[in-house]
């Protein structure tokens, strides 16, 4: 149960302290930081080492709850696999974990995710935890994961969050707390589950004033007016599976990863062996090798192909599968595309063109 | 702008080429431009905002006759296609255009990007036909082109490591540097082949140090300093100081810079130990 004083008022240093506060209970924090000009989700030991001035951090919150690279399974012959800094290190056997026995997964708070972020979770919770089919490995790291989120103020202009049901910058979906930046020095924090409730265990802080829960509404109102994107995806788009207009679309594409990497609900994998591990890493559907068969064959040689199937998997099967499209509105893959593919563009186009006989 | 405008109405109209790959704007952006009939061409523009280096595309485009939209700087990498026998020179046409630095994307100010600092190619070395550019014509800074990596060098070799390291561990595996690159055109990546594996497709710190010195090594007297790797990278690698490294060490070693001229042979095709390699200290270091 969440007892009743389900949102308050906190001062910045009041925040960063509990922030410390969870570091020193050993417990894992991941916040935004600075690095050469971007943001990132990272683990920190220093809650001055917090950044708060960001818009987005470059890699979704995904990461840290179903990770780029992920060992599944040790054969541990006792050495570890070479080290990047200690090329002897194979034939010196560092010990290690006998085989099988994984290093255990730590509890972790992610404070500072933007609201799409915290929403890509429950859409990833879906194909993850069906319930025939459960991962135990993202199970085991989505159980010891804490959000708190952070309302965005600023929307940029690739965002468009508020196209879906729930979500927009100040949604509370899939979040344990919530938190909005209402002046130079105050927050206020919203307590939604008992995981958050467990992180704000001080009872001391102030309620909010009629006035704060004015300020929020005309913040919300305000950032929602920013975003001017919108998603619409045509109602037809089965049948526009032929239409010439994807491979017209597709020309500029220069088919890297970036769009499938930073998409905050893309969660396509591959599993491979090295040395002694078993891992499984992200692999975007842009790529050949994606669908290169033990014969060689290559289903999706050409590159239109691989670009129309991001658009199908998102707003067609993954809609069929789970009754939602797998997007969360962050625009990353708009942001970061190097040829600026805009895929709001690119599915109005389609809902226009013709299918061809 | 008319007069780009017109060469590419021309060339589509007599079908000298059948498509026409330049830059055209689109809600505010500058995004590269398929223009295959001569009514659409009236889209093309050139201005500082057309960062892409269009010879990239040629990899979807090999057989084909294209006309392409070159910068001095994109043009060079025609010259390397040329000399590694990867296109016919009657298969395209060169549209050159008389630049004087592009936009950096990644800078809030907007400045000029950091490649057109040093920039000797406002004018392509190769092409059919030239667009003057209009408006100032602003030289670009003179002094020591590899300052920046000089000051590296001198680096200790801890800091030099660390300083791979922090970027490295940032890489993502996402292959826009490849994939942007047009001097990256194998069939199939060595990254990519898995029987046997050379390099780990996983994306951890040693793959990633590995991709990326591969990358960069095979980039080598090869690099025309475009800088699409390093403006495509959404976790912001300095790619370009790994690619000016190897640049300035051809120059010094070699005399040699890529994609000057396409009926001379690349460096790695005309490599005679005995004769080219100066030995002097910087060999043994």
């Amino acid at each position: 149960m969440i007892s009743e004083m389900k949102k308050f008022i906190i001062s910045k240093n009041e925040l960063k302290k509990i922030l410390a506060g969870i570091v020193a209970e050993n417990i894992k924090l991941i916040a935004p930081v600075s690095r050469d000009n971007a943001f990132f989700l990272e683990e920190v030991s220093d809650a001055e080492k917090i950044a708060w001035d960001y818009s987005n951090v470059v890699k979704p919150v995904k990461e840290h709850i179903f990770p780029m690279r992920e060992v599944l399974l040790d054969f541990g012959r006792g050495t570890d696999p070479p080290a990047l800094d200690e090329p002897e290190a194979r034939s010196s056997g560092k010990e290690k974990n006998p085989a099988g026995n994984m290093p255990p997964v730590k509890e972790q708070v992610i404070f500072g995710l933007r609201p799409c972020d915290a929403r890509s979770l429950l859409v990833l919770d879906k194909p993850f935890l069906q319930e025939k089919y459960v991962d135990s490995y993202y199970k085991e790291r989505r159980e010891k994961t804490t959000l708190i989120a952070m309302a965005c103020l600023n929307p940029e202009k690739t965002c468009l969050c508020s196209s879906f049901e729930n979500g927009g910058p100040f949604s509370s979906a899939g979040s344990d707390v919530l938190c909005v930046q209402t002046g130079q020095d105050e927050f206020l924090v919203e307590i939604l589950s008992e995981k958050g409730e467990k992180i704000f265990k001080n009872p001391s802080f102030a309620q909010p004033s009629g006035e704060v829960l004015k300020k929020l509404e005309n913040l919300k109102a305000d950032s929602e007016a920013k975003i001017c994107k919108a998603l619409k995806v045509p109602e037809n788009l089965r049948e526009l599976f032929e239409a010439g207009t994807w491979e017209t679309e597709s020309l500029s594409c220069i088919a890297c990863g970036i769009c499938r990497y930073l998409s905050a609900t893309c969660y396509c994998f591959n599993i491979t062996d090295e040395f002694e591990q078993r891992l499984r890493y992200w692999i975007p559907c842009s790529f050949k090798n994606y669908t290169k068969m033990t014969s060689g064959e290559i289903s999706r040689e050409k590159k239109s192909a691989r670009f129309k199937h991001w658009y199908f998997h998102k707003f067609s099967y993954h809609k069929d599968n789970f009754g939602e499209y797998l997007c969360v509105g962050c625009g990353r893959c708009i942001k970061y595309c190097p040829v600026k593919i805009d895929f709001t563009e690119v599915l109005g186009k389609i809902g226009n063109s013709k299918q061809e006989q | 702008m008319k007069e780009l405008i017109d060469k590419a109405k021309e060339l589509l109209k007599e079908k000298k080429v059948e498509t026409v790959i330049g830059y055209r704007e689109i809600r505010g952006c500058v995004v590269p431009a398929y223009v295959d009939s001569p009514c659409d061409a009236d889209c093309l523009i050139f201005d500082k905002r057309c960062v892409y280096n269009l010879a990239n595309y040629l990899k979807w485009f090999k057989n084909k006759n294209v006309a392409l939209v070159l910068k001095g700087c994109d043009a060079k990498s025609i010259n390397v296609w040329l000399q590694e026998f990867q296109i016919k020179r009657e298969n395209i046409f060169i549209i050159g255009v008389e630049c004087y630095g592009v936009m950096n994307e990644k800078s809030a100010d907007a400045g000029l990007s950091d490649k057109c600092g040093h920039c000797e190619a406002h004018v392509p070395n190769i092409y059919d036909a030239v667009i003057k550019h209009q408006g100032d014509k602003k030289e670009s800074v003179q002094g020591e082109p590899f300052k920046d990596i000089q000051e590296f060098e001198k680096l200790p070799h801890d800091e030099r490591w660390d300083f791979w390291k922090k970027q490295f561990e940032k890489c993502i595996k996402c292959y826009a540097c490849r994939e942007i690159c047009p001097m990256c055109y194998c069939k199939e990546c060595i990254v990519e082949r898995n029987i046997p594996q050379w390099i780990m497709s996983s994306p951890s710190v040693k793959g990633n140090f590995e991709w990326n010195m591969v990358r960069a090594f095979h980039l080598a007297g090869r690099c025309v300093e475009c800088g699409e790797c390093e403006r495509a990278c959404p976790v912001n690698i300095p790619l370009m100081k790994l690619n000016k490294k190897l640049i300035k060490e051809m120059k010094e070693l070699f005399d040699y810079s890529a994609g000057q001229k396409e009926d001379v042979k690349s460096a790695i095709d005309d490599f005679y130990p005995e004769k080219d390699i100066k030995i002097d200290d910087k060999m043994i270091r």
